[in-house]
C-alpha cells in the first residue's frame, strides 16, 4: 500500500506530500490537481516501462516539463508494485464516462484489449491473435510478405519462361536458317542449271533464227537479182519485137479491103454462073418430066382417038346427035392451060423462052376449050345401052391411066376422050417450049461462066499484094501479125511491171536507182554467198514462228532468273541469320533455365512458409476455440458483481473489448454496452473492469497484490446508482484488500462511503 | 552389337577421400572386366583438380593397366575440374593406357564400328558449327563424349557455384549424326533424347559433397549400341555409398529427440555422407550446438563423413508461457509420419513459425 505520495517538484505542485491510506477520497474541484496526481502516480508506478518515444509519455512530457519529481513512499512491510504502462492505464486505472474501455490517451498498438489479454489468458497471448497474425503472415500481400515474395515470383518466372521461349526462339532460327541455308544452297544450283538451260536454248534458238534470217535474205537477194533478170530479159524481148510497136493495120487494110472486095466479085460471078447452070440443069430435068408426060398424054390420047371413033359408030347408029357446049369443061380447060402457062411461064427465070412457052400453052388451051367443049347428046339409046357400051371401054382405059373411065353417058365420055387428046397436046406443045427455053439457058451459061474466070483472077492479084505486105514483116498472115503485135504489147507490159517492181524493191532497200539496187544486191549475194548461206525461199513463217518461240523462251529464261534471284536473296538472309554465331546463346539459355529453376525453388519455398504459417495459425485457432471458455468465466464473473447492485441482469463477453459485451437486463432485453444508457453502461463497465482487474492479478497462487487509481468514476451515475457503484468497490476493496485511490470533485462521496461503511481516507486538494 | 560402359565425374581428390575415390575407381574398372565392353568412356572430371591429376595420374593409370591389357579402349576426356588449377597444357600429356582425348575442340577416336567423337571441356562451344568432323562412316556407330551443359537434358541449380560449364547445343548432336552421347557434368543421372541421339549423364560415380543432387546411388551406364536405338542399363556403384540429409526438430530445449538421432545413425553406412540439419526455435543456442556436436561425434563412426549443422531461432523463456506448451501439444497432433518429405518440411516450418510469433508476442507483452 503507498501510505504516501511526495511530490517535491511535480506539475503544479511544490513540495507537497499526499498521505494515503487504504481507500482514499481525493477530492478537489476542477483545477485543483486531481488529473497532475493522477500522472504522479502513473509516472511513478510505471517507471519500469517508462519509454518516451510511447504516446503516454509524450502526453506526459507534453502536459509537465521533462523534470518531473514525485516518490512514493510505501507501507512499512509491503512491497512496492509495479506495473507497465498500458497495463495500468487499461486495466487498474478506472475512468467513468468513457464509452471505450482503452485510455483516450493510449493508442498505441498495445491497447486494453491487448493488455487484458496478456494478463487474461495463457500466461499473457490471446491464441486468436496469434493465429490472426500467422494468418496475416500466410496471406498478407503488403511489402515484404510471403504473398508478395509469391506474387513477385510468379511475375518473374512468367517474364523469365517469356525471355526463355525468345532466346529459344532465336537459336531455332539460327540453327533452322543454318538447314534452310544448306536446302537454299542446292536449290540454288537447281536453279542456276535450270537458269544455264534455258540460256542455252535461247542462245541456240537466236543462232536458228540468225541463220534462217541468212536464208530468208539470200532468198530475197536472189529474188531481187532474179526480177532484175527477168527485167532485163523482159526488156530485151519486147525490144526484139519492136517492128511491132508501130500499128500496121492502116498499112494493109486498103489492101485487105480491095482483096476483100475481089474476092466478093468473084463470088457473086461465081454464083451467077452456078445459078444459071442451076436453071439450065432445072429445065433439062423439067423438059426430062415433060417428054415422059408426053409419052403417056400420047398413049392415053390414042387410045382415046380409038375411042372416039367408036363413040362416033355408037352414036351414029340411029340416033342424033345434039351438039351443045359444056361450059364447065371449057373453063376447066382454060384454067388448066392457064395454070400451066403461069407454071412455065414463072420457072423461067429472067430467059424470055418460058414466056414464049407459056404464050403456046394458053393459045392450045384457049383451042382446046373451045373445041373440046362442044357436046353431043345421042339420042335415040338408053342409058344402060350407053353404060354397057361405055363399060367396054373401062379395061382398055385402067391400063394406061388411073383415072377411071366415066361410063355415066357418052356426053362424059366424050368429054374425057377429049381431054385426054388435049392434054397430050398440050404436053407436046410444053415440051417444044421446054426445049426452046433450054437453048436460051446453055447461051447464059457460057457468058457468066468467062465473067466468072475473069474475077477470079482478080482475086487472086489481090490476094497476092496482101500477103506481100506481110511477108514484108516476116508474117505468115495477118492474124500472125496481129498475135506478135500483141506479144509486143504484153511483152513491153511486161518489162513495165517488171521495172516497177524491181524500183519497189529498190526502194525498200533503200536504193535510189536501179542500178545502186543492183549493186547492193550483187554486193550482199556475194557476201552471204562466202558465208556459205543457202537461200530458204518462203521460210517467213518459219522465221515469224521461230521469233515467237523466242520471245517464249526468253520469257521462261528470265523467269528461270528471276526463281534464281529469289533464291539467291533467300539463301543470302539464311546465311546472314545462320552465321550470326549463336554467340553464346545456348549458354546464355542454359543461364536463363537455371535461374528459371531457381525462382521455382524459390517460389516452392514461400509457398512452403506460406502453407506453414497457415498450417501454424491452425494450431492457433483451434487453442482459441478453447479459450472462448475464459470469456464465459468472464462473463460469469461480471454478470455475479453487476448482480450485487442490479439483480436480475446478466453479462457477456466475447472478446476483450467493450464492443463484444453486451448486458440482458431484467426485463430479458439484451443490449450491447454501447447502447445501454450513460449511467448504466458506465455501471456495467465499473464491474467489467473490477472483474478484468481481479483476474489479472489471479495467480495459480492465489490473488496478487495491486492498487486500483478511479479518475472521476461516477460523475454520470445518479445518486442511486452512485451509491450502488460506491458498494460494488466497498465489496472489491474489501475482497481483495487492494489499495483504492479515488480521485472525485464530487464533494458527497467520500460521506456516501462512509455511510456504505467503507473507512475513507480524505485528501481535500485546495485550489 | 557393341556395348560400351560410360562413367563420369568420379573427382579424384588426393587426402582423407582418396582410399574412398580409389575404392569406386577400383569398382569400375571390375565391373567393365567383368562386362567386357568395347570401350570404357570416361566423360571427364576424373580428377578433382589438376593438382589431384598431376599427383595421382600415375597410379590411375596404372590401375587401368590390367583393364587394357584386357583389350578395352579406355577414352578419357578433361572436364571442367583436370583444368582448374592447370599450369600446364593438359594436351600435353600422355595417359597411356589410356586414350587421353584432350585435343580441342574435338578428336575423333575410331574403334571398330565405334566413332568418339571426343569434346574435352570448353567454356563454350560456340564455333562448333565450323568444326572439320568428317562424316560417319556407313554402318558405324557415332558417340559424343562431353562434359558440358545442356538445357534440353538438364536444367537447374549447378553443383558447382564458382564456375558454370560450357553449354553445349542439341544441334551439335544432330549436325554430327551422334546416336549416343555420353555426357558428364551433371552430378544427378539423367537421360534424354537429343535430335536423334540418346544423351545421358550417369551422374557423379561418387559422392562428391553434401548436396541434393548428389542424392540418390551413383551409377556408370551399360550401353549397347548397335543397328538399334541405344539401350542403357544403369550399374549401381556400391563402393560409392549414399548422400543422406535429414532436417530433425529440436526441442525448445535445444534437445533432439533420441529416436530420430537414433534413426539417423542405423541408416547410416560406412560409406555415406550425411548431412544433418537441426531447426527449430530453442531457448538456448548453446544447448542446440552442443546436441549438434554430440550427433557429429556419434555418426563419425558410423558414416564415412557427417556434417551437422544447426538452423535455430532463439527464444528465451518461450517454455514457461502455458500457451507454447498448448501449441507443441497441438502441432504433434498432426505431425507427418514421414519425417523426409515436404509435408514434414512444412511441419517444421509451422511448428518454427508458431513459436517465433509466441515469442515475438510475448516480447510485445514486456
Amino acid at each position: 500500500m503507498i501510505s504516501r505520495l511526495d511530490m517535491p517538484d511535480f506539475g503544479k505542485f511544490r513540495k507537497t506530500e499526499l498521505a494515503l491510506g487504504p481507500f482514499t477520497v481525493i477530492t478537489g474541484p476542477n483545477e485543483a490537481g486531481k488529473t497532475t496526481v493522477f500522472d504522479a502516480l502513473f509516472d511513478t508506478l510505471c517507471a519500469e516501462s517508462r519509454h518516451e518515444g510511447r504516446p503516454l509519455w509524450k502526453n506526459l512530457a507534453g502536459r509537465y516539463t521533462a523534470l518531473r519529481k514525485a516518490a512514493l513512499v510505501w507501507e512499512e512491510g509491503a512491497s512496492p508494485l509495479a506495473f507497465t504502462d498500458n497495463e495500468f492505464i487499461e486495466i487498474f486505472a478506472i475512468r467513468g464516462g468513457e464509452l471505450g474501455v482503452h485510455h483516450p490517451e493510449n493508442k498505441s498498438d498495445s491497447a486494453w484489449s491487448l493488455a487484458a489479454e496478456n494478463a487474461l489468458l495463457n500466461a499473457g497471448l490471446n491464441p486468436a491473435q496469434l493465429a490472426a497474425g500467422l494468418t496475416d503472415k500466410a496471406e498478407s500481400v503488403r511489402k515484404g510478405s510471403v504473398q508478395a515474395g509469391i506474387r513477385r515470383l510468379r511475375e518473374a518466372i512468367k517474364d523469365r519462361e517469356q525471355a526463355i521461349a525468345a532466346l529459344k526462339n532465336e537459336h531455332d532460327a539460327i540453327i533452322a536458317s543454318a538447314a534452310e541455308a544448306e536446302r537454299l544452297t542446292e536449290e540454288k544450283t537447281q536453279r542456276a542449271a535450270e537458269l544455264d538451260a534455258r540460256n542455252g536454248e535461247v542462245k541456240d534458238l537466236t543462232a536458228g533464227i540468225e541463220k534462217l534470217s541468212d536464208a530468208v535474205r539470200r532468198a530475197v537477194v536472189l529474188a531481187g537479182l532474179k526480177a532484175l533478170r527477168e527485167l532485163k530479159e523482159a526488156r530485151e524481148a519486147a525490144a526484139a519485137m519492136a517492128a511491132f510497136a508501130e500499128d500496121g493495120v492502116p498499112g494493109y487494110k486498103p489492101l485487105k479491103e480491095t482483096q476483100l472486095e475481089a474476092e466478093k466479085t468473084a463470088a457473086a460471078g461465081e454464083a451467077g454462073l452456078a445459078e444459071k447452070q442451076a436453071a439450065l440443069a432445072a429445065a433439062e430435068a423439067a423438059l426430062e418430066q415433060l417428054e415422059q408426060r408426053a409419052k403417056t398424054f400420047k398413049l392415053q390420047s390414042d387410045l382415046a382417038a380409038g375411042f372416039s371413033a367408036r363413040v362416033a359408030q355408037f352414036a351414029a347408029e340411029p340416033e342424033r346427035v345434039t351438039v351443045g357446049v359444056d361450059k364447065k369443061m371449057r373453063w376447066g380447060i382454060w384454067g388448066a392451060g392457064a395454070a400451066l402457062a403461069a407454071l412455065v411461064g414463072f420457072s423461067g427465070g429472067d430467059s424470055v423462052i418460058p414466056y414464049v412457052a407459056a404464050a403456046g400453052i394458053i393459045a392450045a388451051a384457049a383451042w382446046a376449050g373451045i373445041k373440046l367443049s362442044k357436046t353431043e347428046t345421042l339420042s335415040g339409046h338408053t342409058p344402060e345401052e350407053v353404060a354397057a357400051f361405055l363399060a367396054g371401054f373401062t379395061g382398055d382405059w385402067a391400063a394406061v391411066s388411073p383415072e377411071t373411065f366415066p361410063t355415066a353417058g357418052l356426053e362424059a365420055a366424050r368429054a374425057f376422050i377429049a381431054k385426054a387428046q388435049a392434054e397430050h397436046q398440050a404436053a407436046n406443045a410444053a415440051c417444044e417450049a421446054k426445049k426452046a427455053e433450054i437453048l436460051g439457058f446453055k447461051g447464059g451459061v457460057t457468058a457468066a461462066g468467062q465473067t466468072a474466070a475473069e474475077r477470079a483472077q482478080a482475086a487472086v492479084e489481090a490476094a497476092d499484094a496482101v500477103a506481100a505486105w506481110f511477108k514484108a514483116l516476116g508474117c505468115a498472115d495477118e492474124d500472125d501479125y496481129l498475135a506478135k503485135a500483141a506479144d509486143h504489147k504484153r511483152l513491153a507490159a511486161r518489162a513495165g511491171d517488171m521495172e516497177q517492181r524491181v524500183l519497189a524493191l529498190a526502194g525498200g532497200l533503200g536504193c535510189a536507182s536501179e542500178e545502186d539496187f543492183k549493186d547492193k544486191l550483187f554486193a550482199e549475194n556475194g557476201d552471204l554467198e562466202r558465208r556459205g548461206v543457202e537461200p530458204a525461199p518462203g521460210a517467213d513463217a518459219e522465221l515469224a514462228r521461230l521469233r515467237h518461240e523466242l520471245t517464249g523462251l526468253a520469257e521462261k529464261a528470265h523467269e528461270a532468273e528471276a526463281a534464281l534471284n529469289k533464291v539467291t536473296a533467300a539463301l543470302d538472309t539464311a546465311r546472314a541469320v545462320s552465321e550470326a554465331r549463336l554467340g553464346g546463346l545456348p549458354a546464355r539459355l542454359n543461364q536463363a533455365e537455371t535461374e528459371l529453376e531457381l525462382e521455382k525453388a524459390e517460389l516452392a519455398e514461400l509457398e512452403l512458409q506460406a502453407k506453414a504459417y497457415a498450417l501454424a495459425a491452425g494450431a492457433f485457432t483451434r487453442l482459441a476455440e478453447t479459450s472462448a471458455m475464459a470469456f464465459e468465466t468472464l462473463g460469469k464473473e461480471v454478470t455475479t458483481t453487476l448482480r450485487a447492485v442490479l439483480p436480475e441482469v446478466y453479462a457477456e463477453f466475447k472478446v476483450f473489448d467493450a464492443a463484444g459485451a453486451a448486458v440482458t437486463d431484467a426485463g430479458g432485453i439484451k443490449r450491447s454496452v454501447k447502447n445501454l444508457s450513460s449511467g448504466m453502461r458506465d455501471l456495467f463497465m465499473l464491474a467489467a473492469r473490477l472483474t478484468i482487474a481481479h483476474r489479472a492479478r489471479l495467480t495459480p497462487e492465489g490473488l496478487a497484490p495491486a492498487l486500483l487509481v478511479l479518475d472521476e468514476p461516477f460523475y454520470t451515475l445518479d445518486t442511486a446508482r452512485e451509491r450502488a457503484a460506491i458498494k460494488l468497490l466497498g465489496n472489491f476493496h474489501k475482497t481483495t484488500g487492494w489499495q483504492i485511490i479515488i480521485l472525485t470533485k464530487d464533494a458527497t462521496l467520500s460521506a456516501t462511503a462512509k455511510t456504505e461503511g467503507i473507512p475513507v481516507t480524505d485528501v481535500a486538494l485546495g485550489m | 552389337m557393341a556395348k560400351i560402359i560410360h562413367a563420369a565425374d568420379l573427382h579424384i581428390e588426393d587426402g582423407e577421400e582418396l582410399s574412398y575415390c580409389y575404392g569406386v575407381l577400383d569398382e569400375i574398372i571390375s565391373l567393365a572386366l567383368a562386362e567386357k565392353p568395347d570401350a570404357l568412356v570416361l566423360a571427364g572430371d576424373m580428377f578433382d583438380s589438376f593438382g589431384d591429376f598431376e599427383a595421382l595420374r600415375s597410379e590411375v593409370c596404372a590401375k587401368f593397366k590390367p583393364l587394357a591389357e584386357a583389350g578395352v579402349p579406355i577414352i578419357y576426356i578433361p572436364g571442367n575440374h583436370e583444368g582448374r588449377g592447370a599450369t600446364a597444357d593438359l594436351t600435353a600429356y600422355n595417359l597411356d593406357p589410356l586414350l587421353f582425348a584432350a585435343a580441342r575442340p574435338f578428336s575423333l577416336i575410331e574403334a571398330g564400328e565405334l566413332e568418339f567423337l571426343c569434346v574435352p571441356h570448353a567454356e563454350s562451344y560456340d564455333g562448333y558449327r565450323d568444326w572439320p568432323v568428317p562424316p560417319k562412316k556407313p554402318g558405324a556407330t557415332r558417340i559424343a563424349v562431353v562434359h558440358a551443359l545442356n538445357s534440353t537434358i538438364y536444367t537447374g541449380p549447378e553443383e558447382e557455384t564458382d564456375a558454370r560449364a560450357g553449354v553445349i547445343d542439341d544441334d551439335l548432336f544432330s549436325r554430327y549424326q551422334v546416336d549416343y552421347a555420353a555426357m558428364g557434368h551433371v552430378h544427378a543421372g539423367r537421360q534424354a533424347a537429343l535430335g536423334r541421339a540418346l544423351a545421358c549423364y550417369p551422374g557423379s560415380a561418387r559422392v562428391w559433397r553434401a548436396h541434393p543432387r548428389e542424392a540418390g546411388p551413383r551409377r556408370v551406364c551399360v550401353v549397347r549400341l548397335g543397328d538399334a536405338a541405344p539401350a542403357v542399363r544403369t550399374v549401381e556403384l556400391k563402393s560409392a555409398g549414399l548422400f543422406k540429409e535429414y532436417r530433425l526438430p529440436l526441442d525448445l530445449a535445444g534437445a533432439l529427440n533420441p529416436a530420430d538421432a537414433d534413426k539417423a545413425a542405423a541408416a547410416a553406412t560406412a560409406l555415406d555422407l550425411v548431412k544433418i540439419t537441426l531447426t527449430g526455435v530453442v531457448e538456448d543456442e548453446h544447448a542446440a550446438k552442443a546436441t549438434a556436436a554430440a550427433l557429429q561425434a556419434r555418426l563419425k563412426d558410423s558414416a564415412r563423413l557427417a556434417i551437422v549443422d544447426t538452423d535455430t531461432v532463439v527464444a528465451a523463456e518461450l517454455s514457461t508461457h502455458s500457451l507454447t506448451k498448448a501449441f507443441l501439444e497441438e502441432m504433434d497432433k498432426i505431425e507427418p509420419a514421414a519425417e523426409q518429405g515436404r509435408d514434414y518440411r512444412c511441419w517444421l516450418l509451422a511448428r518454427q513459425y508458431g513459436l517465433e510469433e509466441l515469442a515475438a508476442k510475448l516480447r510485445e507483452a514486456k
